[in-house]
């Protein structure tokens, strides 16, 4: 699993994160804590007219390259989508986005906390 | 140095592979493993002499009280105790919470401070942050320094001038591994102590397993230890109250039920003159204080000086072997490395400037090394130093040089991974 997760792309993208940063004109922001690191992460979300589409989204966190890698991966995997759709997304989609084929427990945290702010960010909008 | 391959040869567990390569444990701060003799000591008591403790004339109950009192005299020998004043419970934060039931919230008033530090553990924190909601009483926090050592001026300041009732301290730091001068904090205790006296409370979570723990020269009202980071098992630990205060009544049994009373009347209860039975409610996990016992047995045999002076060296050595790493930074006690001793036992932490912690452990457990990442359950102390998360290599009597020089080389393969 480790020589999975320790590929170039996603230290690359851990280093270099897509949408990183605060995002002007945000509908919302959100901060998510993994209690277990200390790791946080604030997502900022602007949402459509109807407030049913993400149409863009930034981030800015401190983490494990899981956790940033997951987060930058994923933030670009949302834009435009419904919030039907992001609130559907599980951890096997997240695997699929990250690219690994397995994830023991104790990183599963990593992976998710990205996943786990947007999803708490737009609940119940 | 103790001959840690023999000794290694003792605890099953770590012959076993992780990763295809042979087991490194160095999370023992965290969790201690356990010997042959620990495991077979409460397998031995299943087998033999199970039934419950105390008022069964039978032969086995008999046997099984008789290990219990034998065991239980074995514990507090070993720290330096009477047997009245140890009481069991699961680990040593719910010692310290017996503490708050039992000492604090009887004793405690509005305007009373307890004062604790930056440095607790989570254990030395929240309860008492309950325990001023619950009496009014506020909580005062003694700074540490950028060495890792606690401003003995900050606590000496507030002696002065606040009424402090309680001083709560760590013994030794599961983070920095510094040990606290007990001696000197009792001397600053004892100085500005007017008519109420100060209590001291250690938690003795990280120096039980290291070092020889005398609780009658340690100058501690309160001592709480956890069983299962001194190759006892899981679930079982305890606290030493100074005598005069479980029979003056100060200190009072905080869990009820049967085997802690004299007589029960529908209106009214006395309680177990006998002082170990009177915070003894329910029936004690016997099998668990057998297997702590055992494993006090175990510690005395190797003798707690020379494992003392065995993982000051582990200490030193890592210090050592980490301080050629221009990108890790080490966190504690260092810059008195020539110092002697060293005032820092058990465990070594560090900020890795290229890696998350998360992934530096990640790296090492693919090399079978196991460490901790996170913030220890000193998530105040990571706070105020602005440190993210951080990685500890802990030890115990089984680990060596050799150990260490394995979690170089995992650390020479993060490097590597994270080469920029």
């Amino acid at each position: 699993m480790t020589d999975d997760i320790y590929r170039e792309t996603i230290i690359t993208e851990a280093r270099d994160p897509q949408n990183y940063g605060p995002l002007k004109g945000a509908d919302i922001n959100q901060s998510y804590v993994n209690p277990s690191c200390g790791d946080s992460i604030e997502v900022y979300v602007k949402l459509d007219s109807d407030k049913k589409k993400i149409l863009d989204i930034g981030w800015e966190g401190a983490g494990c390259v899981v956790s940033m890698a997951s987060m930058s991966f994923l933030s670009a995997k949302v834009k435009g989508m419904s919030l039907v759709e992001v609130n559907q997304l599980t951890q096997e989609d997240l695997k699929k986005i990250l690219g690994v084929e397995e994830i023991t427990p104790s990183r599963e945290k990593c992976m998710m906390m990205g996943l786990m702010a947007i999803q708490r960010a737009v609940e119940g909008k | 140095m103790l001959g840690s391959q023999m000794l290694k040869s003792q605890f099953p567990i770590l012959s076993r592979k992780v990763n295809d390569k042979p087991l490194i444990y160095l999370d023992n701060a965290a969790t201690s493993q356990k010997p042959l003799e620990v495991i077979e000591a409460i397998s031995n008591y299943y087998s033999q002499n199970n039934a419950n403790v105390h008022r069964g004339v039978h032969r086995l109950s008999d046997e099984s009280t008789t290990v219990f009192e034998e065991s239980r005299d074995t514990i507090a020998n070993f720290f330096g105790a009477d047997v009245e004043e140890l009481i069991i419970a699961r680990n040593a934060t719910e010692s310290i919470n017996g503490v708050a039931y039992g000492w604090a919230d009887k004793n405690l008033q509005e305007g009373d401070v307890i004062v604790t530090s930056l440095m607790e553990h989570h254990a030395n924190f929240v309860v008492w942050q309950e325990v001023a909601k619950r009496t009014g009483a506020k909580v005062e926090y003694v700074g540490v320094d950028e060495n890792g050592r606690l401003k003995l001026e900050e606590l000496e300041e507030k002696l002065k001038t606040l009424p402090v009732k309680l001083v709560t301290l760590v013994h030794v730091s599961n983070t920095t591994g510094t040990v606290n001068p007990i001696k000197k904090i009792r001397q600053l205790i004892t100085n500005h102590q007017k008519e109420t006296p100060i209590r001291l409370l250690l938690d003795g979570a990280q120096s039980a397993p290291h070092m020889r723990v005398d609780f009658h020269q340690l100058g501690a009202d309160f001592y709480v230890f956890s069983g299962h980071k001194m190759l006892a098992p899981m679930g079982v630990g305890g606290l030493i109250v100074k005598k005069e205060l479980l029979e003056s009544g100060e200190m009072k049994p905080w869990l009820f039920g049967g085997g802690m009373i004299f007589s029960v009347l529908p209106e009214e209860t006395e309680f177990n003159p006998d002082l170990s039975d009177r915070f003894t409610a329910g029936t004690p996990d016997v099998a668990s204080i057998v297997g702590l016992a055992a494993a006090c047995n175990y510690l005395k045999k190797l003798n707690m000086k020379k494992v003392e002076q065995h993982d000051r060296e582990l200490v030193i050595y890592t210090l050592e072997k980490l301080q050629q790493f221009p990108e890790i930074k080490i966190i504690g006690p260092i810059e008195s490395l020539s110092q002697k001793p060293l005032d820092r036992l058990g465990s070594v932490a560090f900020i890795h400037q290229a890696a998350h912690a998360h992934d530096v452990s990640q790296i090492l457990d693919s090399e079978g090394v196991a460490v901790r990442s996170g913030h220890h359950c000193t998530m105040p102390l990571h706070t105020h130093f602005k440190w993210q998360a951080t990685t500890r290599a802990s030890f115990s009597v089984y680990s060596s040089k050799n150990d260490i020089d394995i979690l170089v080389r995992g650390l020479e393969k993060v490097r590597q991974v994270f080469k920029s």
